[in-house]
Order: structure tokens, then sequence, then C-alpha cells
């Protein structure tokens, strides 16, 4: 799958895809579409959409607003909720930790990454490495604590649709995608709605990640839905936001849980099903409740279940951030994630008063959309993955990409470029009535260096990334500043790729394309789509590549080979010349 | 496939249960199988709706060191029997990868033929 628009837990960022969505038709309109909803401009986006005569684009334009406003939901979330907040806390728990980690390795032989890796000693015999300082095994063990918590949170339960995830993040979703359709109703009618909601070539795989929630609350007669065709829901959903949030409160930082044989307070799925076997004995009255009075019951469900109302759940979860924060200030740790971790805990304060002055606002699908979402304002990120020869636009602040040192760039200008930058935002006002973290150079610091250091920890390369190189690049300068040497783990050494031209053409709106390889018009359904990975796992193919090409188109070639991080879109002939060259295991090592 | 005329370290793939169930069995002479792990850490970037999308299989994977001659025809066996007693509707595989540079020998599922299976495992090492 191709990404046009991402939310990084990992900093609290909105990234999307600049290059990707300049290639699709009508890329002015449906561009302007992802910026008027980034920014709240909903008169100018209504406007925008209503000039369309031509279906597709009038469809995409919401459609891609509406992903918006998805994303900007699971910013919220992550902020707020005490499953979101401990999701972030674990990347900001390695950001602490990061200048010991470099500080210890200097000393330290070859060291595995995916650090949890290396507390497996028949992988470390494998790799010819070995961890030796307590503090290195301590991260290493957070590491593999974190990932496991995460897995026992999305391993799918088993229903008659198959395994289906019920965990935190499943039900994020649940609730973005709720909230995204509910506004894209409210700001473009119903005809609009169906066709973005058919704007998907995988409406089954839809149903199943977005919508299992509905089946699970029907059938449990806690929300009244019907299944109106094959996979559109008419539901009335006041009742339905407090009780996914109550899920969401999970109680961490080691303390004590609540557990019977009906109930844990612990994980998101565990809770949710200990409050649906609760509320079962009156569920039709639970159905028919107002969003409000379905937030009073939840609270008192959670009293009575798990001992502690959902508001006093997030209360307690906030204290013990704030814990947290002051342990770090008296470590005396790392001024910059110390700084971005008080902002995220400003921000949430925020939140969680906003949740209790009025909770419509986060929990009413139609406050929500009216009052709330336009407020919301994560930082964003545009990506180009193909890089971009230059500095990027006025109004950005690069994060990543390259320059040659030494070079006049006015004579060169292909040996500098950018793959990452950073809409730049104003300060925040005293009275701003944005949603937002404050400032944002504490956050470029987060995006440029501290999140690519901390995923070459937990995922080594297998993390996904709009942009390849920027785990990567992290990596070579650890191995630079440190003089240790870094062994990416041979499962993690590149994400796995599933590159399906059909997803580029439905993506795009288009039905054609030039082959990079030999600039031939190549029309729908053929063509190939080449990973970035994949095509640098396979040297060969450059080399032919190369190889094939004189003088100056030789360079350019081979400086676009170290800059383009995107798919590589090609004909058939050349996809089966790339099938062809054998792959070469240890690149990325 | 590492050999150093003691050990073969593969690295095995699939579903959580097969593995687990895979982990848990004795070590024997010539066998270890590590603790099962993730593949994924499953903490990437949250994408958008828009476009097309896939449900993701929780895998997880092992290490597994052998030597050469019958362990590697017990493991085997004892793969297929894991991947034999799981009632998915869709029956698993396993996904038996060189350890060290993850190249993929052979995938086995519950009919793979286990001499075929411990020569392909041990020409790969031989490489």
């Amino acid at each position: 799958m191709i990404p046009i628009l991402q939310f990084d837990p990992a900093t609290l960022t909105l990234w999307y895809d600049t290059q990707l969505l300049a290639a699709s038709r009508s890329s002015r309109e449906v561009g302007l579409a992802l910026h008027y909803a980034i920014d709240g401009q909903e008169d100018w986006l209504k406007c925008l959409v209503r000039q369309q005569h031509d279906q597709w684009v009038e469809t995409r334009c919401a459609s891609v607003a509406s992903a918006v406003w998805h994303e900007k939901r699971h910013f919220l979330d992550f902020v707020l909720t005490n499953y979101g907040a401990m999701r972030v806390r674990q990347f900001f728990q390695i950001y602490v930790n990061l200048r010991t980690f470099l500080g210890i390795t200097q000393q330290h032989g070859p060291i595995l990454v995916p650090l949890d890796r290396s507390l497996d000693p028949d992988r470390c015999a494998m790799m010819n490495v070995a961890i030796n300082d307590p503090d290195l095994k301590k991260l290493a063990l957070f590491v593999e604590k974190s990932k496991s918590m995460i897995l026992d949170d999305r391993r799918p339960a088993p229903s008659r649709f198959g395994g289906i995830e019920i965990g935190g993040e499943a039900i994020f979703e649940c609730i973005a995608y709720h909230l995204q359709l509910g506004k894209v109703h409210r700001v473009f009618g119903e005809d609009i709605l169906g066709r973005v909601q058919n704007d998907n070539p995988s409406r089954r795989d839809i149903g199943l990640k977005y919508q299992w929630i509905y089946t699970v609350l029907k059938e449990s007669g806690l929300l009244e839905a019907e299944l109106v065709s094959d996979d559109v829901f008419l539901v009335r959903d006041e009742p339905l936001l407090p009780l996914l949030f109550a899920a969401l409160a999970g109680r961490y930082y080691g303390q004590t849980q609540t557990r019977t044989e009906s109930t844990s307070s612990y994980h998101p799925g565990e809770r949710l099903a200990s409050l649906i076997y609760h509320l079962g004995d009156r569920a039709s009255e639970y159905a028919r409740l107002s969003t409000m009075d379905a937030w009073d019951r939840v609270n008192l469900a959670c009293s009575t279940i798990f001992g502690r109302s959902v508001l006093e759940e997030i209360d307690a979860d906030y204290d013990q951030e704030e814990k947290r924060i002051e342990h770090y200030r008296k470590a005396k740790i790392d001024d910059d994630p110390l700084k971005a971790y008080e902002e995220f805990h400003e921000l949430r304060g925020r939140f969680i008063r906003i949740l209790k002055e009025d909770p419509g606002q986060i929990l009413d699908q139609a406050k929500w959309s009216d009052e709330m979402v336009n407020r919301l304002h994560p930082f964003v990120v545009c990506a180009a993955p193909a890089g971009v020869i230059g500095t990027p636009p006025t109004g950005f602040s690069r994060l990543s990409g390259y320059s040659h040192p030494e070079t006049d760039y006015e004579a060169v200008p292909d040996a500098r470029w950018w793959w990452s930058a950073m809409r730049d935002e104003s300060e925040l006002e005293e009275n701003d009535s944005r949603l937002r973290l404050r400032h944002q150079r504490t956050w470029i610091d987060v995006v440029s260096d501290l999140a690519p250091m901390a995923k070459l920890l937990i995922d080594g390369n297998r993390m996904r990334s709009m942009v390849g190189p920027e785990i990567s690049a992290v990596k070579i300068r650890i191995e630079r500043q440190t003089g240790v040497s870094l062994v990416v783990d041979p499962l993690s050494r590149h994400p796995a790729e599933k590159m399906d031209i059909s997803h580029w053409y439905y993506i795009t709106g288009r039905d054609r394309f030039r082959c990079q390889v030999t600039h031939r018009i190549v029309r729908a359904p053929h063509g190939r789509m080449l990973g970035p990975w994949d095509v640098r796992r396979r040297p060969a193919f450059r080399e032919a590549l190369l190889g094939y090409l004189k003088g100056g188109m030789r360079q350019r070639m081979l400086l676009a080979t170290w800059r383009d991080w995107s798919p590589w879109l090609v004909c058939d002939e050349i996809g089966e010349i790339f099938d062809a060259t054998p792959l070469e295991h240890s690149v990325f090592s | 496939m590492s050999s150093d005329r003691k050990a073969i370290f593969l690295t095995i793939v699939g579903p959580e249960k097969v593995i687990r169930a895979v982990s848990a069995m004795e070590k024997t002479e010539g066998l270890s199988v590590s603790p099962p792990k993730p593949v994924d850490s499953l903490a990437d970037a949250v994408d958008s709706v828009l476009g097309p999308d896939e449900i993701k299989q929780l895998l997880e994977f092992a290490t597994v060191t052998l030597e050469f001659g019958t362990a590697a025809i017990g493991f085997i066996s004892a793969l297929k029997t894991a991947l034999a007693s799981d009632d998915a509707t869709t029956k698993p595989e396993v996904h038996v990868l060189n350890g060290r540079t993850n190249e993929e020998i052979l995938i086995i599922n519950e009919k793979t033929d286990e001499a075929a299976a411990k020569k392909a495992i041990e020409s790969s090492a031989e490489k």
C-alpha cells in the first residue's frame, strides 16, 4: 500500500506525500482540498468541492478532506486517551534515553537492532554480537516489553468473520472512521457521502477494520444499527463514543488492575468486553441514551466494575505522567525530548479540560464536527520520497535531505535535495483557539533526529516510513558519531513492501504513466511498481541501468538512484528484467 | 545459512500459534528454538482510509539452532505437527529462512516432504 496521508504517533505529526498528490488527476484541486481541511477552512473547502463538474474530482476532494479529519481525530485520541498517551510514551521513553545510549555505545562492541533482539542469546550467537552493558539491556528490555504490550492489544479476537482486532488501535480506527463519515455527511451531504464510502477498492477490508464495532455493539444490543446494504450501516450513534472512550481509559504505569472473571481494567479490548458484559443487562436502554447520558452511564459503569470512573482513570494517568516528567527534570534528562514531552503533557491537559467541561466536543459526532475538528492543528510534514532538488519552498523547514559538501549548487543543482519538510507555523498565542503543540522548533528536532533513531532501535529498518532513508541515514550518523557498529537484524533490514500498480492507478486516478526507465507510455492495467527498498536490494538491476546509459544521463541516473526513494513506475518488460535480477540479501545490514 | 560445522541458524516465520508451539518444544540434542517474538513492532504510522488497505497478519518468528543430521528431521516434523494442529480454515505455513541472510530456503506446510525439506536446509548451509 502506498500511503498518501499518515499520522505518526512517534512525532504526533500529519504526513502527506506531496509527489503522489502531484501525480494525481486534478492535482491542484485535490491538493487544495487537503490544505483547506488541514487549515480548517471549511467554507473554502465547500466552495472548492461544489465547483467541480467532474464527479471523480468532486469525490476525491471530499475523500482527501475526510482523510485529514480522520487523521486529526487520531491526533486528539493519541494525546488525550490513556491508551494513546501510553503509545506516545513508548517513544518518549526511548528519546530521553538516546543520549545515554549514544554514550554507552561508544565503548561497546557491535549492537544488534532492533534492540530487543539483543536479548536473545541464539540471535546474538548467530550474528556474533553480545549486549553487556546493564543500561543497554534495560533499554532493550523496555523495547521488548513495549512490543509485547502492543501485540497483546492487537492480537485478533476470533469471530465468525475471521480474526478481528478489537484493541486500542482498532478502536481508534473505528472512532476516526465514524467521525470522518459523519463530517462528510454534514459538510457535503448524503450523495457525496455515499461516493466517499465507495471511493475505496478494498471495501471488505474497510468493513473489517473500521466497522466491526457496529456489528459487535448491535449484536450486544448496545447500539441501534441497521445494515442497509452489503457494507453500509445506518447507526444511531449517540451512545457510541462514550463507550469506546471508556475502553481507551486503560490503567498503565504499573498500577494495580481490577480483574475478575468478567472484567479487566487493562487493555482496551478487555475493557470493552467488560463494559459490554456489564451494560448488557440494560442494553436496549443504553442504546437509546443521548451522548451525555451515555457518558454518565459509562463513567458509572467503570466506577462499578473497575473501581474508577473514566475521568478518574484519565486523571490518575495524567498524574502519573506529571510524576514521570518531574522525574525526568530531576534526572536532568536531555533538554529536547523533555521540552517536547512537557508540551505534549500541556496539550493533553487542555484536551482533558475540554472533556470535563464540554464532553460533547469530543464525544458527540455533531459537536465534534462543527466545533472541534477545525481547531485541531497537528504539525504537518510534507514528504517527497523521490526527493526534490534544491531547498524546500518558502514556508517549510527542511527535516531530511542531502547536500553534497563543497559544491556550487548553482552549477550542480542536483547535488542538493530534500525529502521531508515541516510546514512553518506561527507562535501559539495565549488565547489561541487552535489546539496544537506549542513550539515547532522543539518538534522539528523530534521528527528529524529523535524519532528516526528510536524507530531504528525499535524496528531496525522495518518500520514503514513515507521517506525511506530517514532511518537508514540515522544509522550511518550514529555509527559515525559513536564509532559503534549497529548490526541490523536480517529480519528487519527493510520494510515489507507489497507494491501493486493498481493501487497507484486508483490513488492518482490516472490511467497511464511514462516508464521511468524506457520513457514509453504504459496504460492501465499494465505496468509495475517497484518498491524503493527492493530496487536497492537488486544492485545488478541498478548496474544494468547505469551500464545502458552514457555521460550526463548516466550521472543523473546515479544521482536519481541515491535520491529517489519513491516507488519506481516501469513498463512490464522492465518489471520482468527486475524480477530476473537476483536479490542481494546483505544490503542494509 | 551459517555453518561453522557446528550449528545451522534458521529463522522461522509464521502465525503466532504455530511459532509458539514450536518454541515450546523441549530442547533436544542438536536442536534449540528460541522464545517467539513478533516480527513487527506494530508501532508504525497510522495510514489514512484513502487507498487500498490490507489486513495485516500478525506474524512471529523464532531462531532455530540445529546441527546437521537427525536434528533437522526432528525439527521439521515438530513444525508439521504444529501446523497440522492449527484449526484455521486456511491451513497456515511457515517460512524457513537463512538466519544470517534472511534468504528464504523453503516454505513448510503440513504436506511438506520431510526428507526433501531436510535436504534443502542442509544444502543451503553448504552454499
